[in-house]
């Protein structure tokens, strides 16, 4: 075992001798380049492996260097890259910063919208103020309207004048005062001008704008049909005199004083709506009421203002109903169905019934319109305190009808006009018109000749079974100015009786109407809003 | 004819009772933007979207009613007249004159404020 010991000890050392001989042999070699070559090589041999060997130890320098180089490079970059964490650090906690700071704001503004939505802040607390005690704000508009009227049967001309302002004063949210103060100038008042309130009311908004209720209480225009309220002959109706049933035979009052209650509502898509109009007073009068006539007289005249019929404690009321199918967004124009009625006492005790229909339509250029209307009035004999007179105790009933159609001429094509006439003639509205009334009667002490705003004058609109043809040109100057023309066509029909009363009788006389005349007028009116 | 007296006062107090009804009716129906615009304008005067700081949804209804009231003026007012320019007049003028036209013509309370954020808004 010792000699395997020894043995093993050997081949290590002779293996570790073997191993070291090479390693001092190339030290030889690497130490023979700056030392004179002591073996057997040649000497041009010995300076090509030393010009070798440098070239090698430059390449190592370089290469040195490059690595050196790159190791700088390598700081520097590692150097940006912490500067850049740095910076990205920073932003990190700038955007936290901004973001906290967000947070705030949003949660600010959330609470400046709970105020505004929810609370009173410093303006909401001066609106209210501002509903509740009011601005009392002042808006002054009008109209004026001079015409020059012609009747053939008449024989006259005449100059007119209707000077209108309507004073809007609102106290508040819920609560305006309209009034319309009219000068009339006119033969037809003595050659004076006349001043009167034709409307003075005040509008009142008891639940507020959002609830579809408002009452109007003081003298209103009379909402019967669609006439009296919406179409006044000063501006808005394309005529110049009213159709016959609101003409100066009108047999349903224009106005009233009393109380109205009105409102409207969508009952389908925007367009389609629905509204109503009530309305409260004292009841008709007619002319016998107020000691025009001495006593009452069928086709008397119905006063042109209701509610004031104190002596005869009488009560009225009245009520409108008007439809609109059409909805805006199917751009079919603008339908509307209406029904009313007024009804109530007169002379105490008896009887006044009216009621009409009508409709309108308005697309484009076109517009038309139509109603009929009738009213019934009891009428009493001796015992109720009326005198008998021929043809007495019957009832008053009345009828009457009109319809329209009109088109703005732009309608039209014109194209050989010219750039002079075609915008001009752009501006024309047609119209036509006709219109009639049967009654059983007319009082001649009503008839007259003398024109006022918005009647020709004509005699022949004051028979029992008047008809009238209306030819209407309407020029637009501007929205708010317009020249308006129109020729009238007369052509009463026989029938009905003609009461008169003569001087100091009780009791009128009556006279069958036999036949008639035909007349035309002609009148022009230039009305100016503002 | 007293029965046509009494079938018209019945007629009155019908309309005057059905008043809330048809009011909650008008509430709850669901009729496009101005059905929403209606419900939503119950809830704020007709000027509220104006002021500073109007949310989301008060500019959102404020754009409704001014697009629903930009339809309905040229058809509701050339009923009667030529429409007007809504330079013409001042906003609280135009708040009195629409106070008018809506008792004149019995316009429901969301057209009403929807032609008046138009005439208001372009002017």
């Amino acid at each position: 075992m010792r000699r395997i010991g020894h043995l093993v000890i050997i081949g290590v050392a002779v293996s570790i001798a073997l191993a070291t001989i090479p390693l001092r042999s190339a030290r030889a070699d690497e130490s023979s380049g700056s030392k004179p070559d002591s073996s057997g090589d040649p000497p041009s041999a010995k300076a090509k492996k030393g010009s070798e060997y440098r070239r090698l130890l430059d390449e190592l320098d370089a290469e040195r260097k490059r690595v050196d180089e790159l190791e700088r490079e390598v700081k520097m970059i590692e150097g940006s890259n912490a500067k850049l964490e740095q910076t990205t650090s920073n932003l990190q906690t700038s955007n936290q910063q901004l973001a906290t700071q967000l947070s705030q704001t949003q949660n600010q503004m959330g609470g400046f919208q709970k105020i505004v939505a929810t609370q009173l802040g410093p303006q909401g607390f001066g609106d209210r103020i501002n509903s509740f005690l009011g601005s009392h704000t002042f808006t002054l508009a009008g109209t004026v309207s001079t015409g020059y009227y012609y009747s053939r049967q008449g024989n006259h001309n005449s100059p007119t004048l209707d000077f209108e302002l309507y004073p809007l004063l609102r106290f508040n949210d819920w609560l305006q005062f309209y009034g319309n103060l009219t000068v009339g100038l006119s033969p037809g008042f003595g050659g004076e001008a006349a001043v009167f309130a034709g409307v003075a009311n005040l509008q009142i908004f008891p639940f507020g704008q959002e609830a579809p209720f408002e009452l109007v209480a003081g003298i209103f225009d009379k909402p019967f049909n669609d006439y009296w309220e919406d179409q006044p002959i000063n501006f808005v109706s394309p005529f110049v005199t009213t159709p016959l049933p609101y003409g100066p035979e009108a047999f349903v009052p224009p106005s009233s004083v009393g109380l109205q209650a009105r409102g409207g509502y969508q009952w389908g898509q925007p367009g389609q709506d629905w509204d109503y109009t009530t309305w409260i007073d004292s009841g008709p009068t007619f002319e016998s009421a107020v000691g025009t006539l001495p006593a009452p007289v069928i086709g008397e005249g119905v006063n042109p203002l209701t509610g004031v019929n104190l002596s005869t404690k009488g009560i009225a009321v009245g009520g409108r109903l008007r439809f609109y199918p059409l909805p805006v967004d199917w751009d079919w124009g603008r339908a509307e169905l209406y029904a009313s009625t007024y009804d109530g006492k007169w002379m105490d005790g008896l009887w006044y019934e009216s009621w009409g229909v009508g409709a309108s339509y308005r697309v484009g250029p076109f517009r038309t319109r139509a109603e009929w209307l009738q009213s019934y009035r009891q009428m009493g004999s001796g015992p109720t305190g009326m005198p008998d007179y021929p043809g007495c105790c019957g009832h008053d009933n009345r009828q009457g009808w009109f319809a329209q159609v009109g088109y703005f001429l732009y309608g039209i094509p014109h194209p050989y006009l010219g750039d002079w006439l075609e915008p001009r003639f752009n501006k024309l509205e047609f119209s036509v018109r006709y219109s009639g009334v049967n009654q059983r009667a007319i009082v001649t002490n009503d008839i007259t000749t003398s024109p006022v705003f918005g009647f020709s004058g004509s005699p022949s609109v004051f028979y029992p079974h008047a008809r009238e043809v209306a030819f209407g040109l309407d020029y637009w100057i501007s929205p708010k100015i317009v020249w308006k023309n129109e020729f009238d066509l007369e052509l009463p029909r026989t029938g009905g009786t003609f009461y008169t009363f003569a001087n100091g009788a009780g009791t009128p006389t009556a006279s069958a109407v036999g036949s008639t005349t035909n007349d035309f007028s002609l009148e022009t009116q230039l009305t100016v809003q503002f | 004819m007293m029965k046509s007296l009494n079938a018209t006062i019945a007629i009155i107090l019908v309309l005057l009772l059905a008043r809330p009804v048809a009011a909650q009716a008008q509430g709850s129906y669901s009729g496009g933007p101005a059905a929403a615009s209606s419900v939503q304008k119950a809830a704020d005067p007709p000027h509220a979207a104006n002021m500073y700081g109007a949310t989301e949804a008060q500019q959102q209804r404020h754009l409704e009613l001014f697009h629903l009231g930009q339809k309905l003026w040229p058809v509701y007012c050339a009923t009667c007249h030529q429409p007007p320019n809504p330079e013409e007049e001042a906003p609280y003028q135009w708040d009195q004159i629409m106070m008018h036209m809506r008792t004149l013509e019995n316009l429901p309370p969301q057209d009403e404020f929807a032609i008046l954020e138009y005439l208001k808004t372009a002017r």
